[in-house]
């Protein structure tokens, strides 16, 4: 009668358990480059000046929700939250704030954050 | 059935060492970086290819020649090559690029470290799995 041989079911279990959460784990970021690499507005930020201030329009398009979104104007930053497919907000902020060059810092899925950065 | 002589034998398993020396180094230094600098991202131009690729090909083929202990160790140390390799090839994770006019900077260093956690993990498990008291009857 054979043995059963148990000595590689370690190695094979683990190899699955790797496979499965590396798809796990890229598949949001996935998806999220697919999608901005196809809409380049798939978060945009537009503004208009009024009398009195400024009002940015930040609104997300994506499958993959985005976490702790924030918006750095020169030494002005707003704190947009979380952004979800559809997601669309309005803020306002002072007029003297520089809109020339901004810093956009955001997280995929809670798991890889990123920071835009545009220089006037 | 005869058995396969000796020197033949070291042969064969060095050819299947260079080949799978030649498949690490394509994986940890050439695809894995390629899906990012494919998107834009800039990755560390590996130094002396020449290099790591005969590392890569001694440490297949030290894995398959040697005897069970030492060759368990250097299956380990070729998985810790590879993670380090990929590691510093992708500055940790930390990959810049210039995209439409904006410097983008992301950080996918979770794929990184879950990249060389589990090879190592497997690493370790496929060397004390031919160390198992079986394993060293054979």
């Amino acid at each position: 009668m054979s043995k059963v041989k148990w000595k590689g079911v370690p190695v094979v279990v683990s190899s699955i358990l790797f496979i499965i959460s590396l798809l796990v784990v890229m598949v949001p970021l996935l998806v999220f480059v697919e999608e901005a690499s196809s809409n380049p507005n798939l978060l945009s930020v537009s503004y208009r000046v009024d009398n009195e201030s400024i009002i940015l329009t930040v609104s997300y398009s994506g499958s993959i929700p985005l976490k702790d979104v924030k918006l750095i104007l020169g030494n002005y930053s707003v704190d947009i939250g979380d952004l979800s497919k559809g997601s669309r907000a309005l803020f306002r902020i002072p007029k003297n704030v520089s809109m020339n060059e901004f810093e956009l810092d955001f997280n995929i899925f809670g798991l890889y954050p990123v920071r835009v950065v545009k220089n006037g | 059935m005869g058995r396969i002589p000796r020197p033949v034998r070291i042969i064969l398993l060095s050819v299947v060492g260079v080949v799978v020396g030649v498949l690490y180094y394509y994986i940890y230094g050439y695809m894995i970086p390629s899906i990012f600098s494919g998107y834009g991202f800039e990755v560390n131009a590996p130094k002396g290819v020449s290099v790591m690729i005969m590392l890569f090909i001694l440490l297949g083929i030290f894995e398959r020649v040697l005897p069970r202990i030492p060759a368990g160790a250097v299956r380990i140390l070729s998985k810790v090559v590879g993670a380090i390799y990929l590691y510093y090839i992708t500055s940790g994770g930390i990959l810049s690029g210039e995209i439409s006019g904006l410097s983008v900077t992301i950080d996918v260093s979770t794929i990184i470290y879950l990249v060389i956690g589990f090879s190592l993990l497997i690493g370790l498990l496929d060397a004390f799995s031919s160390l198992s008291p079986e394993a060293l009857t054979e």
